[in-house]
């Protein structure tokens, strides 16, 4: 309710207002510090006038400020203490408006968020709460981040519930940051409370009040502010995929153009002038016979002004140095049993070639089909390009988590948690990929 | 545009002026004019005795206005007003376009909307039904009572000022519950979903 009752304290009998609404159960009285019970003849129930304040707050009791488009006045405020974290106390201020009822303004080391009770959380019981990794509360997976326990070591104001000194209460955070939701447990009950981290100059432009520097600390609902170069990555790595996958599989040619067709049998040598016009890629030869014995009859060379640039045999391949006459490099030899074999050599220079076709038993019948092609591509080029972004996917997953492995350990996640240890192992199984990725690309060099 | 019931024409046994009934099967109206409770019986009125008048509260919902929420059209038709202590708590009555039945009870910013159901009771003792406790699907998650303060508009039943009434959440969870209401002399059962009061559209 908005209206206001005027009562006087028991203990001083300063007068008191009230102006929560009819939920309110204690009152702490702003003179002497009693906090006063509403349910039992405004009995006293502790008192914190001895006690020291330890924070600074910019908030006091009465303001009025707007959230989230909700007119809210400041009714009460608690302090706690939590025994894991004894250097880190926080302060829920407790908000009324007439027509939203209460929310929950929390004030931690600069920190602030809103937050207000939730009933829409899945009937699930204290101790299930943290065996969860996830917790669906409207359409939002929240992920159990802590447990811990905390007293009570300062109130002021008006509270919608009996809260005495070194009361405690236990809290599981769940979070999907900037969102979280709070699960606090008491003696006489359970309650949910679904929170939001608040950018903080906009709430103290909103209570009309000087802002604070902003919080230097870390806070495990702030949003991280994404890297611009992970979040380019999410985009750009797919986009420069699909671009260099149509640019290499439409755009450019490699299918090859035919510039000799002829054959030769065991009768006698053949030669033959080819004239090479494309730099473009490879320039292929595709040796045809009928019986792999007649193609395992000829031995076939290429010459470039008189200079042997290739030769190829049944039993071997080489590649010459044309200015040196020296072999530069052996290529395996055919299978035995093959009735068609494809060469594709890299002739960098353009001109005409020489083809000689010799048999080697003249006495076995056979005939040689050849077909050269140039500006040829091979699938291994194809090969390489999905090598190539196989490997940046790698670097990319490692990037991922090196990132993740940063904000577990920024927020403080325990190096034993078994998500963590799950990301060790991937980071471990990223690794080997990369080394297994560069071994495959050295084999395909080869 | 709000219904109106053309084919019954009543007067106000107090004052004489006309009441303005929206809902035809309303049992219980406020006279607009002199805030006289009248009962509605068949095809005559009977004066029940003169009506409170409620202290004018802030209130997302307003009597015979409409809103929008979760893709419906509601229409205040009356409210039930329930003190406990130091605060109160409102069951509105509303009415959607299909002349649907719904109860939105609005506590201090905790909005519940439902309708009434039939569901069995393992037991109709307010007693026995203790917070934390599991009923099958059902998890007890608040008992509480209030005194009947008054009401204003129209109602589809007959309530007694200054009556006891009890009430018990059974959560389902998601958000859904159950509400369990006793009287001295009767009990009955609502079925129904919290809902943001975010969500809620007053229409002009």
């Amino acid at each position: 309710m908005s209206q206001v009752k005027s009562i006087k304290c028991t203990n001083c009998a300063a007068p008191l207002s009230l102006i929560g609404g009819g939920r309110v159960e204690s009152i702490t009285c702003s003179y002497c510090k009693s906090v006063l019970d509403l349910n039992d003849n405004y009995k006293v129930l502790s008192n914190f006038k001895n006690v020291k304040e330890s924070q600074k707050l910019p908030f006091a009791i009465g303001m009025v400020g707007r959230i989230k488009d909700i007119d809210y006045t400041i009714i009460g405020r608690v302090t706690y203490a939590a025994r894991e974290y004894p250097h880190g106390e926080w302060t829920d201020f407790l908000l009324f408006s007439p027509l939203y009822g209460y929310a929950y303004l929390t004030y931690e080391d600069g920190h602030l968020i809103y937050s207000k009770r939730n009933r829409t959380f899945p009937n699930v019981t204290w101790s299930e709460l943290t065996q969860h990794s996830s917790i669906g509360v409207d359409r939002k997976d929240f992920t159990p981040f802590d447990h811990y326990e905390a007293k009570i070591v300062y109130i002021e104001g008006e509270l919608t519930w009996l809260a005495k000194r070194n009361d405690k209460t236990y809290f599981v955070d769940l979070i999907n940051p900037p969102f979280g939701i709070s699960a606090e447990k008491t003696n006489s009950e359970i309650e949910y409370y679904k929170s939001e981290y608040l950018d903080s100059t906009t709430v103290y432009d909103a209570f009309n009040i000087e802002a604070e520097d902003e919080a230097k600390t870390f806070n495990v609902l702030k949003p991280f502010k994404r890297p611009f170069l992970k979040s380019l990555s999410y985009i750009a790595f797919f986009v420069l995929f699909i671009i260099a996958l149509f640019a290499l599989v439409g755009n450019v040619d490699g299918s090859g153009k035919l510039i000799k067709s002829i054959s030769a049998d065991n009768q006698a040598v053949k030669s033959t002038d080819f004239t090479v016009n494309s730099s473009k890629y490879l320039v292929d030869l595709e040796l045809r016979a009928s019986k792999a014995k007649e193609l395992n009859n000829f031995n076939l060379q290429i010459h470039k002004d008189k200079n042997i640039i290739f030769s190829l045999t049944p039993q071997s391949a080489y590649i010459f140095n044309s200015k040196t006459n020296h072999i530069e490099k052996k290529l395996h030899p055919w299978d035995k049993d093959s009735k068609k074999v494809r060469v594709s050599l890299n002739l960098e220079e353009l001109g005409t070639y020489h083809l000689s076709i010799k048999p080697i038993n003249p006495s076995i019948k056979s005939t040689l089909f050849i077909r050269i092609n140039e500006a040829s591509s091979r699938l291994n080029y194809l090969g390489w390009f999905f090598a190539f972004t196989f490997i940046l996917w790698i670097l990319y997953k490692f990037y991922q988590w090196r990132y993740k492995r940063k904000l577990a350990y920024e927020r403080g996640i325990d190096i034993e948690n078994e998500d963590l240890e799950h990301n060790t192992k991937s980071g471990i199984i990223t690794i080997v990929l990369i080394i297994i990725a560069i071994a495959i690309i050295i084999a395909f060099g080869n | 545009m709000l219904y109106q019931n053309d084919n019954l024409t009543y007067n106000c046994p107090q004052c004489g002026d006309k009441l303005n009934i929206f809902f035809k099967y309303s049992k219980l109206i406020k006279c607009q004019s002199c805030s006289s409770a009248i009962f509605l019986e068949d095809k005559s009125v009977r004066l029940i005795g003169e009506g409170s008048t409620l202290s004018p509260e802030p209130s997302l919902i307003e009597l015979h206005k409409m809103f929008k929420l979760q893709n419906k059209t509601f229409t205040a038709l009356g409210k039930i007003r329930y003190g406990y202590g130091r605060g109160f708590w409102e069951e509105w009555f509303l009415r959607d376009e299909k002349n649907q039945e719904f109860w939105l009870s609005i506590d201090e910013g905790d909005f519940v909307l439902e309708e009434k159901n039939k569901l069995s009771l393992p037991f109709k003792d307010f007693s026995k039904f203790k917070v934390g406790s599991r009923h099958g699907k059902y998890i007890v998650t608040e008992k509480g009572e209030g005194t009947c303060i008054g009401f204003e508009g129209e109602l589809p039943e007959n309530i007694n000022i200054d009556e006891k009434h009890q009430y018990i959440h059974l959560s389902e969870g998601g958000g859904h519950l159950v509400t369990l209401e006793f009287t001295k002399n009767s009990s009955q059962t609502f079925k129904g979903k919290w809902i943001d009061p975010l969500d809620i559209e007053v229409l002009n």
